[in-house]
């Protein structure tokens, strides 16, 4: 009894040392699958295993920012779907962007924290990413930018956090291509490249926005990069590092302090994380210190991120589907590695790490005092009006809006109504004329969760002020 | 009731009494501009009796009835509907030309008005009387010895102010109608 409760009471420390909420989303190559990891468990365990309605393989996956969506790309579809992950035990296929018209089949996918749009590399050849506005609740909107640079290709692509530098490898070429993102989030104003090793074929961008580090496969090594600002990137110090054996993807940890680069290979030798530190932007310390990994992929993804840390900082998840099947989880302080074992249906591909959504309230509230005159007396009528807020990115949010009397600070707010978001507003009718309210706005997410408030007071006769 | 009270106490005060009754129906215009925006003009009916006290001088009482107007009102253009109807009492002073007999008219009304508002918002209920003057004019012709046509117009200000707003539920009233006369 004494032992069950020293393994229970050890496993809540170490689970309250990963973080409570974190999820890993985990694309499949097999048939629309992916599948939700629990970080909030020691060991992690996978915490379902759900279908996209495109019987296709999946490769990157990449949350929004708000975490309230996925994007998945399938490549061989030519589409990028997007799924609602606010309730990971239940994420749902929310809508999907079919490109196939335009025979553009999408590889990576980067989403900016800033910015509301993503940009997503191909692995047609045909020197095109796309970028995707975020913000549209339809998930319609993109645009399709062509690359100037002749003869370019853009399997992975890596945007900094302001989403102001895209980074792009164009493997075949041995080379990056970068560039400013323009105002309209549409495509490049500028382009300039600088030469990689041989393919490199994913880049990834530090939590800072000032160091990008790209990983050349054939090379086995890679290449170091300082952002010095909006489409400005140069060489960093070294310019490049060889790894063992051939990398394929990288990941920051939370704080930019330490990057991880996990490789793999055709032979018998176990796929490895490689770690480094970070020491100043574009500065990265040769020290390595190398994992042998439980796991093993054995292929070359353009662009998806076969590698996760969780948001503190202390777990890697590494991607491989082949023999044992299951992927590795390395904790990072001590590099203890284990098998996460999957079903062998399971075939990861892309990993991601999400946390719980979050939800903002509308933005820009106003109230504006209406009289409707039924002329032997008058009805007042406060026109309340809101917008959606543009840190949503279209998640499917309700509008509550609570009211209670001005002036009773000690009073409780009311429920007037809810709405779907889109319903921009709504008239308080059947007022007095000396009435004046506080308006409390918030959204709510399928799960319930609700946002913090935006409280509006009405002072007609007087001033009106937001709070 | 009331027409039965005041055409006994006349009888007993009078030894020969000339009698009128009739109908009329007519345009009835309304004077305040929100009302006649919802509401529009209407029409009315004006059943009424009259008596003869004294060389021309007589006294008439109807009801005006019929104005039931039905609109959309409001910043959400809800139905609604307007009723408005009432006792009218006057001193007439008709003079008698041959075949016809133009008249003057001075009295008091008493109406009631109920607005009905199709709304859960519609907080008040607007159901109410409001007394005011009334002034007519009029010609009746006499095709027949006891028979007349009759052209009526009045004029009714009616202010009323069930609530914090003053309306206006006067208005002109033009009538034709059809009457006779008789001898008690």
């Amino acid at each position: 009894m004494k032992r069950i409760v020293l393994v229970v009471g050890l496993v809540l420390m170490i689970s309250s040392a990963l973080g409570a909420k974190p999820w890993v989303l985990v694309s499949s190559s097999d048939f629309g699958h992916y599948y939700v990891l629990d970080l909030g468990t020691w060991p992690v365990s996978v915490l379902g295993f759900f279908n996209i309605s495109l019987i296709v393989g999946l490769l990157d996956v990449e949350p929004y920012p708000n975490n309230c969506y996925a994007l998945f790309s399938t490549h061989d579809a030519g589409a990028v779907v997007r799924i609602d992950i606010t309730d990971p035990n239940h994420p749902i296929e929310s809508s999907s962007l079919d490109l196939s018209g335009r025979a553009f089949a999408p590889l990576d996918i980067a989403i900016p924290k800033e910015g509301g749009f993503a940009v997503v590399g191909e692995g047609s050849n045909m020197n095109r990413i796309v970028f995707i506005d975020l913000t549209d609740p339809d998930f319609k909107t993109y645009s399709i930018y062509h690359l100037k640079t002749d003869g370019a290709a853009a399997e992975a692509v890596a945007v900094t956090p302001d989403g102001q530098t895209v980074i792009i490898c164009d493997s075949w070429h041995n080379r990056i291509i970068y560039g400013q993102v323009n105002e309209s989030k549409s495509g490049l104003v500028s382009e300039n490249t600088l030469s990689t090793q041989f393919l490199p074929i994913n880049v990834s961008i530090s939590p800072d926005g000032r160091t990008a580090l790209v990983v050349n496969f054939f090379s086995q090594s890679f290449s170091v990069l300082r952002i010095d600002g909006p489409g400005a990137v140069v060489p960093g110090s070294p310019s490049s590092l060889l790894v063992w054996t051939y990398p394929q993807s990288i990941a920051f940890s939370p704080d930019g302090s330490r990057a991880y680069i996990y490789s793999t290979s055709y032979s018998s030798w176990p796929d490895r994380l490689s770690c480094y530190s970070v020491i100043a932007p574009g500065q990265v310390n040769p020290h390595i210190t190398l994992v042998d990994l439980m796991s093993k992929s054995g292929a070359a993804y353009f662009g998806v991120d076969l590698l996760a840390v969780s948001l503190d900082g202390m777990l890697a998840i590494a991607g491989g589907w082949l023999d044992p099947g299951g992927l590795s989880q390395v904790l990072l302080d001590s590099y203890d590695v284990s098998l996460i074992p999957l079903k062998s249906y399971e075939h990861p591909r892309g990993l991601a790490v999400f946390d719980e959504a979050l939800v903002y309230p509308p933005a820009e509230p106003t109230c504006t005092r209406l009289v409707n005159d039924f002329i032997f007396y008058k009805e007042y009528v406060n026109r309340l009006t809101w917008s959606v807020n543009p840190n949503n990115l279209g998640a499917p949010v309700t509008v509550r809006i609570y009211r209670k009397n001005l002036g009773e600070p000690d009073s409780e707010f009311q429920l007037l109504q809810e709405f779907d978001q889109s319903l921009a507003s709504y008239d308080d009718r059947g007022l007095r004329k000396d009435q004046n309210f506080v308006y409390r706005f918030t959204s709510v997410l399928r799960t319930g969760k609700e946002s913090l408030p935006t409280d509006l007071e009405t002072n007609f006769g007087g001033l009106m002020f937001k709070k | 009731m009331l027409f039965f009270l005041l055409f006994s106490t006349l009888a007993l005060c009078v030894q020969a009494i000339d009698i009128e009754a009739g109908f009329l129906y007519g345009m009835r215009t309304v004077a305040d501009s929100q009302i006649k925006k919802v509401y529009g003009n209407g029409s009315c009916m004006f059943p009424f009796v009259g008596v003869n006290i004294w060389k021309g001088l007589g006294l008439a009482i109807g009801y005006e009835t019929g104005f039931s107007r039905d609109g959309k009102i409001g910043l959400y253009e809800e139905p609604t509907t307007l009723k408005v109807g009432g006792f009218i009492v006057s001193l007439v002073y008709q003079h008698r030309l041959g075949l016809v007999a133009p008249y003057l008219g001075l009295g008091y009304g008493s109406f009631s008005y109920e607005q009905t508002i199709d709304s859960p918002y519609a907080f008040e209920k607007v159901d109410a009387t409001q007394g005011g003057l009334v002034i007519s004019a009029g010609i009746k012709v006499y095709p027949l010895k006891n028979v007349f046509i009759c052209g009526d117009f009045k004029y009714i200000p009616l202010k009323v102010k069930p609530f914090e707003e003053t309306v206006d539920l006067g208005g002109m009233r033009l009538s034709l109608g059809l009457g006779a006369s008789f001898g008690l």
